[in-house]
């Protein structure tokens, strides 16, 4: 990652003929399986050389008042131009020295070094030392990845499956009626929410939407059976559930807890879905007829048809290739990562054309088991761009137009905007590792032999919320508003 | 009539007040290295022998001879008014063979 930017220069030099190997004394601490700690000493006789490097270079353009450029007195250049050209040593120097240190230890970095460069500071006499921590992809043999067999499923999408996902997405665009008698499963309900531990309320909000499924699920925790715990319930009830905390929940005295939840439901909704009518089929993006908007859901269907093989794909190979790998990851590596994790794994789910509201649920789900996931996700990450270094595999700037591309599509916003968003959140990188990690599996997939099975589309069994039962995280915002009600806006505003 | 007044009375000004600044130029390090002369801009109340005595005591050498320029200032114009540079005092010091400065 580092060595990466910093090549061109060495071939510069190269070619300049000039290249002489820094003579470093690298020492390399390893506290733990992913990290080292580098002490670099850069001996006096090497920065000499660099300053003296510096000053030929600066000779010929050095503008002295009272002297011609380039006729000033090389002396008189050095004590003129001796903090410029320090600074510029330094930075040359523990470039080069870092390139060094990165090509002679092969390191295979997955951070940026932790290490300022404005804390080093070259002395007057003697040598240079400067120490920086790097988070490195721990030393394993590579699995064998090649002939695997993995387990495909498959399906035609039929036109059942068009008209199921036309009226999820009709139902995006639906009318919430007041309803008069008890809730039905698919109903919705308009709540004041209480999280209670015992007698103590741990968190409340007010007039949640909420759609009774399954499952309902929240940042800390989620709610089995909530479609069947608030069955026929009507206006002005209140109803209880018991709601399990996930074991990595912020609030650690809560962790695997069964909590109460209390719904006084304010108000019991139906969903009226409209007519599709052309104005509804312009809204929807454009298409001229209803045969159109089939054919998009089908496309859609299929990619996340493709998005699911991948995954399952991915889960077996992993699961195969990380069968392995049981050297452990320091748990501050996970903390960082995790958040990194997540921001990949939305990615991912934006681009394979999942609904707001589907991408919050497995949000959700995600942040309670995150440092399970994140560590698997590692792992996984680790032997996947392995591979991708053995076979050369590299993300094309094409690759990364498609990507953008296909989330454009899917948010239905401009590419421009989506690559402007993305650059700003510092997320290209998740990006790019994301597109080495699919072509890899696309690679392994390729070397493997597939064993086709029925792919049965799972009903949408999950209902999300944000909010924390257990009290919010810090660090994460406030939820802005009730959970279903939300994206019902975001989308209609977008169009 | 007049060393004798400059060799036995006390000398006007000090020696860091007659040279005011090395003349560090092309043209200087041309004649420092050549001729072993060197450029100061001195005060313009300091003879040559002022000179002579400053440069041995500020650089602990020997002058063999002093040469002195009076510089007249420039015309400067800043829009309608118009003005001058200050006038200035411009030594040239040779020095013993066996002598350097070192300005820098």
């Amino acid at each position: 990652m580092m060595a990466a930017p910093e090549n061109p220069s060495v071939e510069d030099e190269a070619a300049e003929g000039e290249v002489t190997k820094l003579n470093l004394s690298i020492k390399v601490d390893s506290p733990s399986a992913c990290e080292r700690h580098v002490t670099v000493t850069v001996p006096r006789e090497e920065i000499e050389r660099y300053y003296d490097k510096a000053y030929t270079e600066l000779m010929p353009s050095a503008a002295i008042p009272g002297f011609r450029a380039g006729r000033a007195p090389r002396k008189l250049v050095e004590s003129r131009f001796r903090k410029d050209v320090a600074e510029q040593v330094k930075g040359s120097l523990l470039l080069d020295s870092m390139t060094q240190v990165t090509e002679d230890e092969k390191f295979s970095a997955i951070s940026e070094p932790d290490f300022d460069p404005k804390a080093v500071t070259i002395p007057d006499d003697g040598p240079m030392t400067f120490e920086f921590d790097i988070e490195v992809r721990p030393e394993f043999d590579l699995p064998k990845w090649e002939g695997l067999k993995v387990e495909r499923s498959v399906r035609e999408f039929a036109a059942a499956d068009i008209d199921k996902q036309l009226e999820r997405i009709l139902a995006r665009h639906g009318r919430l009626v007041p309803h008069d008698g008890p809730a039905s499963s698919g109903d919705y309900i308009s709540c004041n929410l209480a999280f209670k531990n015992g007698a103590v309320e741990l968190s409340s909000s007010k007039e949640e939407v909420i759609r009774l499924r399954p499952v309902l699920s929240f940042r800390d925790g989620r709610i089995e059976d909530f479609d069947k715990a608030l069955k026929g319930v009507k206006a002005g009830e209140t109803r209880e559930a018991t709601a399990k905390i996930s074991a990595d929940a912020p609030n650690e005295s809560l962790r695997n807890q069964e909590i109460t939840a209390v719904f006084e439901v304010l108000e019991v909704k139906k969903l009226e879905l409209p007519e599709l009518d052309e104005a509804l089929l312009e809204s929807l993006g454009g298409f001229a007829n209803e045969g159109e908007l089939r054919d998009a859901i089908k496309e859609d269907l299929t990619r996340q048809l493709e998005y699911h093989q991948q995954q399952e794909a991915r889960r077996q190979i992993t699961g195969l290739l990380t069968a392995s790998a049981t050297w452990e990851l320091p748990p501050d590596l996970l903390r960082r990562q995790s958040r990194r994790e997540l921001e990949r794994a939305v990615l991912e789910l934006r681009r394979n054309g999942f609904s707001d509201q589907e991408i919050r649920a497995y949000e959700n789900d995600l942040r309670q088991n995150s440092m399970a996931s994140t560590a698997k996700a590692l792992k996984e990450h680790f032997i996947l761009e392995r591979i991708a270094e053995d076979q050369h595999i590299e993300a094309e700037a094409d690759d990364y137009d498609d990507e953008v591309r296909l989330i454009a599509q899917q948010s239905g916003e401009s590419a421009r905007r989506v690559r402007a968003r993305l650059e700003k959140g510092g997320l290209m990188d998740a990006l790019r590792n994301q597109i080495i990690e699919r072509k890899v599996i696309e690679l392994v997939l390729s070397k493997a032999t597939f064993k086709d099975l029925p792919y049965k589309p799972e009903g949408v069994e999950t209902e999300a919320i944000e909010q924390s039962a257990g009290g919010d995280e810090p660090e994460i915002p406030e939820a802005s508003s009730a959970g279903e009600a939300e994206p019902l806006k975001q989308a209609k505003d977008r169009e | 009539m007049s060393t004798d007044t400059t060799t036995t009375s006390e000398p006007l000004l000090a020696p860091h007040q007659v040279i005011m600044r090395p003349l560090v130029t092309e043209k200087g390090m041309h004649r420092s290295t050549r001729y072993n002369a060197y450029a100061f801009e001195v005060s313009r109340l300091a003879t040559k022998d002022d000179v002579r005595k400053a440069v041995e005591q500020l650089f602990n050498v020997r002058v063999l001879r002093v040469h002195t320029q009076n510089r007249k200032g420039k015309p400067r114009r800043t829009r309608f008014s118009s003005g001058q540079t200050r006038d200035w005092k411009k030594a040239i010091v040779k020095l013993h063979s066996e002598d350097r400065i070192d300005f820098f």
